[in-house]
């Protein structure tokens, strides 16, 4: 039975290997999904070609700058691990954008009621969130991609303790709801935010009441600045935040040696008015560059294999797609999204360390 | 025109194309999208109906009348559009400059070369710009007349009828890739190995498709298929190279000489710009099928805004070039036409002076 089934498998991998091959030669297009695109959308809207569909069940703002994002993900998305992260792709105003976050609600809840939650805090630029907020609504629908990540809990036989900073907090919500009825372990979480910026407070307090082995502390920055974290041996800490945060924690817990575990996230780069000189990746090749001049130019001084073409922003001939990081447009003065997007390199000025394949 | 205040004039058209970008979102999206569709379904219907020829012709009419619609709208409203980078904005995996290929003879990144980049570089420049006459044709008197202009009307005949393997030699002509003297000093981007490869690798794909394995496929109705794909073929040559010379072969239209080019100005670029291009004008289903290049001046002023804003932005375009006392080249598809020819013709002769 297995092995036909594995036979029927491979059949279609082929029958599929067949059809793209033709799309590719015969209607131009590498596959013929990406073909069929825009009409099977007609019918399934968001549909996308290697990307999961998941309609939008409520999306409501939270205090301190924060959205609560509902979804219901289509049935053949595969389910994730406590504390993972997907990429969520929004169609905002008619452009497709690519944020990651951690789904801040348990496997066990998306098996019950088959909702996953997002957390989503509002960034300095606002490309994505303020956006979101206006574009997206209930019953709309979104992408999301598989879930990824190895922030996850390792061992239940162990006393863990949780340090959250900020928006840190998604992944340990998703952990403790799933994990708390599975450990009779000390758990402990110390989340750090501005006063009031708290998030899922009535849930922490909830699973709390519910689960005696587990205590929290709501915590400003200073507070936990002046309160030492009291770490025991062989217990393992689990952290993320802010890279500082992040920093001083894994000191303490090595300290104390226990074991450490912390999820980074590619945050948004800063804006910094007085840098001038930047890092970018191409091709994986790493090189520097400065904001004085375009990418163009500089790309061509260090001899990586870029196509000029008019110079002038006109044809489209240096184009190329930029992976992470920031640029500004110099005929349009836009500054681009941190995202994944297509960029012209002759009029692009580097305002961030770049990603770029050419 | 040497008290032209071209940077004025660079302001207020670049003044005109912030304000549009600024508005382009969804409603651009769907228009995409909703010509994609609707591209596909001619497609797909005109093919089915080519095979009903067996039960009435009249049914093999319909079909080559929807396979041309169909071919068109890929190759203008889609085609052109999406490789001009109009849509980038979408993020879409597929409908993006980089991605889209079309669905002609001519191989994508060619016509990216030549046309992105020389024509709308170097609009009108006589020497750069190759698209002005293909160098096949006589269009001003910057060229010295030949013998073989006295039957150029003939040659644009044939460059029409035949015109996407006209557009997908083009580069390889220019190059010198086969046949005539090869040119010195120029800087080759792409090997003529290169070019040679994607001409008849992409050639041959557009041929087999059409006029095997559709016409294999259908059977019986071999013959029926071979001929609608055919006439689709030869009438969407016909229109696209039409409305092409409708937009940039007129009676007034200018050449510049690369002498006027040095350091030339964002205003000076837009002025060149303006006075290399006509359009014509019609109604909307109409300027869907010339992929908007019925405003082949607003296209030439801002190539890659999306062409779902050009309709819009002509009327501020025409009033900025009543200030500066510019000739807004326009009128109806009889109008131009007859202009084209009479241009044609007239070239077709030596010079009186």
């Amino acid at each position: 039975m297995y092995a036909q089934i594995q036979r029927t498998g491979v059949h279609l991998k082929m029958f599929l290997a067949v059809v793209n091959k033709l799309s590719r030669w015969f209607l131009h297009h590498q596959t013929l999904s990406g073909y069929l695109e825009p009409v099977i959308q007609w019918f399934k809207p968001a549909w996308r070609t290697n990307l999961y569909r998941a309609q939008v069940m409520s999306i409501e703002p939270k205090a301190g700058d924060y959205v609560s994002l509902v979804l219901k993900p289509q049935r053949q998305w595969p389910s994730y691990i406590a504390g993972q992260h997907i990429e969520l792709t929004a169609d905002l105003n008619g452009r497709l954008l690519t944020r990651i976050f951690t789904v801040a609600s348990s496997p066990n809840e998306l098996k019950q009621h088959q909702r996953i939650t997002l957390l989503i805090k509002r960034n300095e630029l606002g490309r994505f969130t303020s956006p979101l907020t206006t574009y997206v609504a209930d019953k709309s629908w979104v992408n999301i991609s598989a879930a990824r990540g190895e922030f996850v809990v390792n061992n239940l036989k162990q006393p863990m303790v949780m340090v959250a900073g900020g928006s840190g907090i998604t992944p340990m919500i998703a952990m403790l709801s799933q994990h708390l009825p599975e450990t009779s372990e000390p758990v402990y979480l110390r989340y750090i935010a501005s006063s009031s910026h708290h998030q899922l407070t009535t849930q922490l307090t909830e699973l709390a009441a519910s689960h005696s082995h587990f205590s929290f502390d709501l915590m400003t920055r200073l507070e936990h600045q002046q309160q030492d974290l009291m770490l025991d041996k062989n217990t393992d800490v689990y952290c993320c935040g802010p890279a500082g945060l992040m920093d001083s924690i894994e000191k303490i817990a090595l300290n104390a040696s226990c074991n450490y575990y912390h999820e980074r996230f590619s945050l948004m780069p800063v804006l910094d008015q007085q840098q001038v000189d930047f890092n970018i990746s191409v091709n994986g090749q790493s090189l520097n560059i400065t904001n004085k001049e375009n990418l163009l130019i500089q790309l061509e001084q260090q001899k990586t294999p870029v196509t000029r073409g008019c110079g002038i922003g006109v044809c489209h001939q240096c184009q190329c797609y930029k992976k992470r990081g920031l640029v500004k447009n110099l005929r349009t003065g836009e500054i681009s999204d941190n995202g994944e997007s297509l960029i012209q390199l002759c009029i692009s000025q580097p305002l961030s360390d770049l990603e770029i394949n050419v | 025109m040497t008290h032209f205040n071209y940077q004025q004039f660079a302001q207020e058209l670049d003044e005109i194309k912030h304000t549009t970008l600024q508005k382009v979102g969804r409603d651009d999206a769907h228009h995409i999208r909703r010509i994609i569709r609707r591209q596909r379904y001619c497609g797909w219907i005109g093919r089915a109906m080519l095979l009903m020829g067996f039960i009435h012709p009249v049914w093999w009419v319909v079909g080559v009348i929807l396979l041309s619609i169909s071919k068109i709208l890929e190759n203008m409203e889609i085609g052109h559009n999406v490789m001009h980078g109009q849509y980038d904005w979408m993020n879409d995996k597929h409908i993006n400059s980089q991605s889209y290929e079309w669905n002609i003879a001519c191989d994508g990144s060619s016509w990216n070369r030549i046309h992105n980049f020389e024509h709308h570089t170097y609009t009108n420049v006589i020497g750069k710009d190759r698209d002005f006459g293909y160098g096949l044709l006589r269009l001003s008197d910057d060229f010295k007349w030949r013998i073989k202009n006295l039957w150029q009307f003939i040659t644009y005949i044939n460059l029409s009828v035949l015109f996407q393997w006209g557009i997908s030699y083009h580069e390889l002509a220019a190059e010198r890739v086969f046949i005539g003297k090869k040119k010195e000093g120029r800087d080759h981007n792409v090997s003529h190995k290169a070019l040679k490869t994607r001409f008849f690798s992409k050639g041959i794909r557009q041929l087999l498709k059409d006029y095997v394995i559709f016409p294999l496929l259908a059977g019986p109705l071999f013959l029926w298929v071979l001929s609608g794909n055919l006439a689709a073929n030869l009438l969407r040559n016909l229109w696209t190279s039409t409305i092409i010379f409708c937009g940039h072969f007129t009676e007034h239209v200018h050449t510049f000489t690369q002498a006027s080019i040095v350091n030339e100005s964002q205003g000076q670029w837009y002025y060149r710009q303006a006075l290399g291009s006509s359009n014509i004008e019609g109604g909307n289903v109409f300027h869907i099928m010339t992929g908007h290049l019925s405003f082949q001046i607003e296209h030439h002023l801002f190539p890659d805004l999306p062409s779902s804003r050009y309709q819009e932005v002509a009327p501020q375009v025409q009033a900025v070039f009543r200030k500066y006392e510019l000739p807004y080249n326009t009128g109806s598809f009889m109008t131009q036409y007859s202009a084209v020819v009479r241009r044609i013709l007239r070239y077709s002769l030596p010079s009186k002076k």
